[in-house]
């Protein structure tokens, strides 16, 4: 019946998509190459604080679930995308937007707020495998935001081509992508490093 | 009728999740020590919301659309778990069959070369 149902499902079956999920895979052994590194060197604190003393864990949750419901509110501007209402997807492309980008004041902050008070990546084995992990993530999602904000312009503009469908697409598993690394950065950087594993 | 289903699955998804991470945050929040029950628990909480995330989130399945995203991810798993598993163990038996502790190893260092 809608024409852009079919787009979106057309997308799906093209190798560009498989392409890009091939990407996210290899993406998926990175940061496994990451947690690797940081279940090894989490114990060598150096004299320096260890997760347990440092992490705040309200602080954790709620950056959780921000990210959680920013994977969300993507998926609903893929839905809206469907079912061919323009404007939805710009609302849920904004709101997707503005709780990535809060997310992300919430990351720098903890960082700033960490080397401040002289514990960066410098001081220990722990803290360097820790900035690289959560960074690498950190960047990831800086790159997500900017595609995020360039599609919308592009939606704006142009509407819901085939184009954007497809940008649309990829961004959206891109950015649930995201939040799939982020459960395992809560349950083992935050939650198990409280409980001092 | 395919629409529908997509949204209840989104919401299926991010209720789950979101109940998931609450009892994770629980469970880890009323305990200060190492308890390797507590840890498998958490673990195990995180593997479930991944593969709910996977499902729901991005919709993969066993249909035949799906067959070549499915043995990649499965390709994929199996990369992670020899990556990190294999760290883990290969590091741990280097650290644990290392002959000096870290004082004994520290004055080595010290004698040979003047850390």
């Amino acid at each position: 019946m809608d024409k852009t149902i079919d787009l979106v499902e057309n997308t799906e079956k093209t190798k560009t998509y498989i392409g890009f999920w091939i990407y996210i895979m290899t993406d998926c052994v990175l940061f496994a190459s990451l947690f690797a590194v940081y279940a090894v060197l989490h114990h060598n604190t150096n004299g320096g604080p260890s997760g347990q003393s440092l992490f705040s864990m309200p602080y954790a949750l709620a950056e959780t679930l921000i990210l959680l419901t920013s994977s969300f509110t993507s998926g609903l501007s893929m839905i809206a995308a469907r079912n061919n209402h323009k404007n939805k997807v710009i609302f849920w492309l904004a709101i997707t937007f503005l709780l990535g980008a809060s997310f992300l004041y919430l990351e720098l902050h903890e960082f700033n707020h960490l080397v401040q008070i002289g514990d960066s990546w410098r001081v220990s084995g722990f803290l360097s495998s820790y900035f690289t992990l959560v960074g690498t993530h950190g960047l990831h999602i800086t790159v997500g935001l900017l595609w995020m904000a360039i599609i919308s312009l592009v939606v704006i503009k142009r509407g819901l081509t085939k184009g954007t469908i497809k940008g649309l697409t990829l961004l959206n598993i891109f950015w649930h992508f995201l939040d799939v690394i982020w459960i395992f950065i809560f349950s083992v950087v935050y939650l198990m490093g409280h409980i001092g594993l | 009728m395919k629409k529908d289903n997509r949204l209840t699955n989104y919401a299926i998804g991010y209720a789950t999740c979101i109940l998931l991470t609450l009892i994770a945050y629980l469970i880890a929040s009323l305990n200060y020590y190492r308890n390797w029950a507590i840890i498998a628990t958490i673990a195990t909480l995180a593997l479930i919301q991944f593969v709910i995330q996977i499902v729901f989130f991005l919709h993969l399945s066993k249909e035949k659309k799906d067959r070549w995203r499915l043995y990649v991810f499965i390709s994929m798993i199996l990369v992670v778990l020899i990556l990190v598993i294999g760290s883990i163990w290969i590091m741990n038996n280097l650290d644990s069959n290392m002959m000096l502790d870290q004082k004994q190893s520290n004055l080595y260092l010290k004698s040979q070369d003047g850390l």
